[in-house]
């Protein structure tokens, strides 16, 4: 048995626990499930252009609210556009929504999450009632506040939902901190000189990465809703951005005799949303280090 | 958990939500009509503009005189029994009708009549500009307006128009008959009761019904005026509820909830059409459909920009397929059915020719503008299809999607690129769309903003030859005055006119004696039965 064996490098390690994990992953099938559906999104919003069967935003008066059929798979809206080509390029607003999204408000929330827990004292105090502030006020009811003063708009939109979804990150990053800011390995970095910065940033912030990323995928269906809220009252994307949610708005007058007006975007964002559901579970049974010692 | 009770209890809760309270048939003597009554803002007749508030003093409120709903030119005394006109042309004399009374039984008097109106120009609210434009100040009212005896009203104008002209406006919602007493009973520093009266509290008129209760955005009940000096109504109530949606309408009016449905769109009618329980009401509206321009802003002062905006529009693929019967082409100023109606439609599609005018401007493409619309049908419609036909010729247009109180801020506040809308006119003369399209305030007897100021429309001697054509006191050549302003309008102005009104609502098969109005919001409740 060689040493290389019994000691393995720390990037050999990384590798041998990304394919375990890939391992146990496969075995979930709604995680699966969940993936596929998360990749089919990302798919559908890149090669919307060649996957489309019409212009997602000339309107077809003569096609006007037509039914699901062979021409139109999904059927025609109000204006006679496509509803299928829509819901294709609805997915890259979605996408871009969540991903500017998760990637302003996680950030946000890790770093004051971090420093109120490693710092503690009046900084954690400050922070802390700063978070509750903003946790005391129900999600959507503050972003609404935010895009009425902001004005309508997808970017205004997203910005509004960062505001309402750091606290949640910052909540549990500092819990984190706190259970390993006075571990041994983190009083030995300090004793080898380290700055609290190099500290928080890294070695403090790896050990929040994996709760963090099973937040983030439980939020993603979250935020889909509380975008596709927004654009439903007409305070997200504006006419005629094919956003799901201002396409059900539209469809609502029609909904007693053209159902899939209303319908078929309803039906894109279910789906949209269970499956990052169902991604955010199978996450949350692999990474929870807790539930890891119960295995 | 038993699937089924779930699903049942989840179906009711749903319907419950859609519908409301659900009643079986409405009472006999009850009329309920759903509408949209959200923008209400004031029961006062003086101050009232919105159309769920004039369709509400309507009913309640008399003038001293009303105009024939069949003919416009026909007017008729109403609280006034008879009038004489001056040789000059600027005092009028009224002989109040000894018979009318106010809903609490007391005699409607000359001195109720003069204050009445002296109370509208003071109030000065938005809607003054209707009366205020014949010279009434605060200042002057009391001189200017007279009540000479107990049954003598006697008004004097600041020039002569055509005669039918003042009358007209007398007819309009803004020169209602108010009972003075309990005005005096409730006036707070010197607001002549307006506090008390907006509220919706109580109502001081003479009409066949008074106003019960107001909840705002929810309902506006108006019972029977048992005083009521004409002959009395067959309904005991009238009661208007908010009801947003044309979907929810239809479902209300198909179960008997509702007798009348205002707002519905025109699929909803078309999906009624083999109902034996309810019918489809046409009758004749003047309101337009249009898009201004704010010509304050660069490029939208070039006149040729504004005209290519005009070759951009699909009008009669819009009229059939998204109005679906509910609209007309119209692109005159003064609608259909009012003297001085013009067919003038020159505008279609025509992209070649909307991009030479702009190669011929030479501003550089793409323009892009703001446009503010109302989040409501067939506004957005109207809209999207206006965005997707002017996209090619390199305008695009950025829909701003509001409310209807900021959609209403914003066209006021003159810094917008542009304003899709309606207007309908406050009283059946041509003059109420001519001052608001092609006279600038310099024109006006009061200098109040119009909306051709609001646009920053620049009319040149359009708005003089406007006056004019309102002095002309012979009906022929004044019709042919504003034939040729028109004209010259739709060619020049800013305001791209695409559609009249069609007006269709849907009542019950058994409702009677509607009668639909000829402005915006006069529809008559008082002789139904059902």
């Amino acid at each position: 048995m060689s040493a290389a064996l019994q000691h393995p490098s720390p990037r050999q390690a990384r590798l041998r626990a990304a394919r375990s994990f890939a391992r146990r992953f496969r075995r979930n099938p709604l995680g699966m499930a969940g993936l596929f559906i998360g990749l089919a999104l990302i798919f559908m919003a890149i090669f919307a252009p060649l996957l489309a069967t019409h212009d997602p935003y000339a309107p077809d008066f003569a096609a006007r609210l037509t039914a699901p059929g062979w021409n139109y798979w999904l059927g025609t809206d109000e204006l006679g556009r496509d509803i299928y080509t829509r819901i294709l390029y609805g997915s890259r607003i979605t996408i871009f929504i969540v991903a500017l999204v998760v990637f302003t408000s996680a950030p946000i929330g890790l770093l004051l999450g971090v420093v109120s827990g490693y710092f503690g004292g009046w900084v954690d105090a400050v922070l802390m009632r700063i978070t509750d502030v903003f946790l005391a006020v129900p999600k959507l009811l503050l972003a609404l506040a935010f895009v009425a003063v902001l004005g309508p708009g997808i970017v205004n939109a997203a910005l509004a939902i960062t505001l309402t979804a750091w606290p949640p990150y910052a909540r549990l990053a500092r819990a984190e901190t706190l259970a390993v800011r006075n571990a041994d390995f983190v009083a030995a970095i300090a004793l080898a000189g380290a700055s609290p910065w190099r500290i928080i940033t890294r070695h403090i912030f790896p050990i929040c990465y994996s709760s963090m990323l099973v937040r983030v995928t439980f939020d993603m269906a979250g935020i889909i809703l509380i975008a596709a809220g927004l654009g439903f009252i007409g305070l997200g994307a504006q006419p005629p951005l094919p956003e799901w949610g201002a396409m059900i708005a539209s469809g609502r007058r029609f909904i007693f005799e053209q159902w899939w007006v209303a319908a078929m975007p309803g039906a894109a964002i279910f789906i949209v949303s269970l499956g990052f559901n169902f991604l955010g579970d199978a996450l949350r049974d692999l990474l929870d280090p807790h539930a890891k010692v119960r295995q | 958990m038993n699937f089924q009770i779930a699903t049942k209890g989840l179906a009711t809760a749903l319907l419950l939500v859609l519908a409301g309270p659900a009643f079986a048939d409405t009472p006999a003597d009850t009329l309920v009509i759903a509408d949209v009554i959200d923008d209400v803002l004031s029961l006062d007749p003086h101050e009232v503009s919105e159309v769920g508030g004039v369709l509400v003093t309507t009913q309640v409120y008399q003038n001293l005189v009303s105009v024939d709903i069949e003919d416009a030119t026909n007017i008729q005394g109403q609280l006034a029994a008879s009038w004489e006109i001056s040789e000059d042309g600027l005092t009028y004399t009224f002989t109040m009708n000894p018979d009318a009374t106010f809903s609490s039984g007391n005699p409607v008097t000359a001195a109720d009549a003069a204050y009445s109106l002296q109370r509208a120009v003071k109030l000065n609210s938005r809607s003054a500009f209707i009366i205020t434009q014949f010279g009434f100040t605060a200042e002057n009212a009391e001189e200017r307006i007279r009540a000479t005896d107990e049954g003598t009203l006697a008004i004097t104008i600041d020039e002569a128009y055509s005669p039918s002209f003042f009358l007209v406006v007398l007819s309009a919602y803004v020169a209602a008959i108010v009972e003075r007493a309990p005005l005096d009973a409730h006036e707070v520093d010197g607001d002549f009761g307006n506090a008390w009266l907006k509220s919706g509290a109580a109502s001081v008129g003479s009409g066949p019904f008074q106003l019960e209760q107001w909840d705002p955005a929810v309902a506006i009940v108006m019972a029977r005026n048992d005083n009521y000096w004409g002959d009395a109504p067959a309904m005991a109530r009238v009661v208007i509820r908010q009801v947003a949606e044309s979907a929810t309408q239809r479902l209300l009016l198909e179960q008997g909830d509702i007798d009348i449905a205002n707002k519905l769109g025109p699929d909803d009618h078309i999906a009624m059409a083999d109902n034996v329980d309810t019918t489809t009401l046409n009758g004749p509206s003047s309101v337009i459909y249009y898009m201004g321009m704010n010509q304050r802003e660069e490029p939208l002062n070039d006149p040729r920009v504004i005209e290519a905006m005009k070759w951009l529009i699909d009008y009669q693929g819009m009229a059939d397929s998204l109005a679906r019967g509910t609209v007309s082409v119209h692109q005159t100023m003064i609608p259909g059915g009012f003297l001085g109606e013009s067919e003038y439609t020159p505008f279609s599609y025509d992209l070649e020719r909307a991009q030479a005018l702009l190669a011929e401007a030479g501003v550089e493409l793409p323009i892009s503008l703001d446009i503010v619309v109302w989040n409501n049908a067939p506004y957005v419609d109207f809209a999207q299809a206006l965005q997707a036909t002017m996209a090619p010729a390199g305008i695009e247009l950025n829909l701003e999607v509001v409310d209807g109180g900021q959609w209403l801020e914003r066209y006021r506040s003159h810094d917008l690129d542009g304003w899709m809308g309606l207007w309908g006119p406050d009283y059946p003369d041509p003059h109420s769309n001519a001052l608001a399209f092609a006279v600038t305030s310099g024109d006006t007897p009061d200098d109040k903003e119009t909306l051709a100021d609001r646009f920053g429309f620049a009319p040149g001697d359009l708005s003089a030859r406007t006056m004019a054509a309102l002095r002309e006191t012979d009906a022929a050549t004044r019709q042919a005055l504003y034939e040729e302003i028109q004209i010259e309008h739709t060619d020049i102005s800013p305001f791209l006119f695409m559609f009249q009104e069609q007006r269709a609502i849907g009542v019950r098969s058994n409702v009677e004696g509607l009668v639909l109005g000829v402005t915006f919001a006069d529809d008559r409740y008082w002789n139904v039965t059902k």
